[in-house]
């Protein structure tokens, strides 16, 4: 299939935390969302089995984030793949991969898309077609680039073939 | 849409609770491993996994094979198979209209426990998929019925994973 497929889409209820750090479930106006704090790098993960529309390229990772109050200021998230084929009693990610600073929208409720392009191979863990994989979404909040001091939401990941 | 295509992604939250017979309950139990999701299913248990969902309009009206992906509890040697059953939702849902019961591939466990791999099995179209069509509702079965003889495997299979494909 061409590229730009949507080949998984997840929803807040779809995390599996981590034990450290992990991305908080929260609702705004009724909506699920998942808060990733200001300060502390947290996460959030999400397992699938990469469908088979998948042709080989790389993957796009978007995250649709708002702001909880903030309305101006840049935030950053990485992304990384566990294709797995490993022991599951121990994590194996790749190496995780950066988004550029993405400036958050002028209403504070309003998301705009992050984006964090994987690389076919090793950036995506050599993922195939059909195997099973984990993606973990970490907002680098550590960063100096990372300018909004306090929560921002989550409310979607969407991963593409690239 | 050409065949090779993924119908359906089902997921251990997916799993719809079947309620005790009075006396007999079939959880499958969720249980997590290094903070991962999965459905606990017991070689001597009658419990199931059943997961819904629509078939999507891209099927073309061929075979399909299920990928049912899982680890052991800790035994790192021995033969798997399970038993899966299909029921197209346009019958009462008061009651259960699954198809027979059809055994999966017998398929070698892992050397180590925590490494995932997969059982498959393959359902023609027609009666072994209960005739279901692209747009169809749908329910998919999974269990390890103590009937079936070519399960060698005591431990635990844990799900973490299941794909419906298009042949």
């Amino acid at each position: 299939m061409a590229s730009g497929t949507t080949l998984h889409i997840f929803k807040p209820k779809n995390n599996e935390p981590p034990t450290s750090n992990p991305a908080t479930f929260d609702q705004r106006n009724a909506q699920d969302v998942l808060d990733f704090d200001g300060t502390t790098n947290e996460a959030a993960r999400f397992s699938s089995i990469l469908n088979r529309a998948y042709s080989g390229g790389g993957l796009t990772v978007i995250c649709h984030v708002a702001a909880t109050s903030a309305t101006s200021g840049d935030v950053i998230f990485t992304a990384a793949i566990e294709r797995r084929t490993t022991d599951m009693d121990s994590d194996s990610f790749a190496s995780a991969q950066t988004s550029a600073a993405t400036t958050v929208s002028g209403t504070s409720g309003i998301t705009v898309p992050v984006t964090i392009t994987l690389s076919s191979g090793a950036n995506m863990d050599s993922l195939a077609a059909g195997e099973p994989f984990r993606v973990e979404i970490i907002r680098n909040a550590a960063s100096g680039s990372d300018t909004v001091a306090s929560d921002v939401e989550v409310t979607a990941v969407e991963i593409r073939e690239t | 849409m050409a065949s090779g295509q993924t119908l359906a992604i089902f997921h251990p939250y997916d799993n719809e609770l079947y309620p005790s017979n009075g006396t007999t309950s079939f959880n499958a139990p969720i249980g997590f491993r290094n903070q991962q999701p999965y459905i606990s299913l017991p070689k001597t248990s009658d419990f199931f996994a059943t997961f819904s969902g629509v078939m999507p309009s891209w099927y073309a009206g061929g075979g399909i094979t299920l990928y049912i992906w899982g680890v052991t509890a800790s035994l790192t040697s021995g033969n798997l198979t399970m038993g899966l059953q299909l029921e197209r939702r346009t019958t009462d849902a008061d009651a259960d209209s699954f198809t027979t019961i059809f055994e999966t591939t017998v398929t070698a466990v892992s050397g180590t426990s925590g490494i995932p791999f997969v059982v498959d099995d393959n359902r023609s179209n027609g009666a072994e998929m209960d005739s279901i069509v692209a747009g169809d509702p749908f329910r998919l079965r999974l269990a390890r019925y103590p009937l079936l003889v070519n399960d060698t495997v005591a431990d635990a299979f844990q799900i973490i994973a299941v794909e419906i494909k298009e042949q």
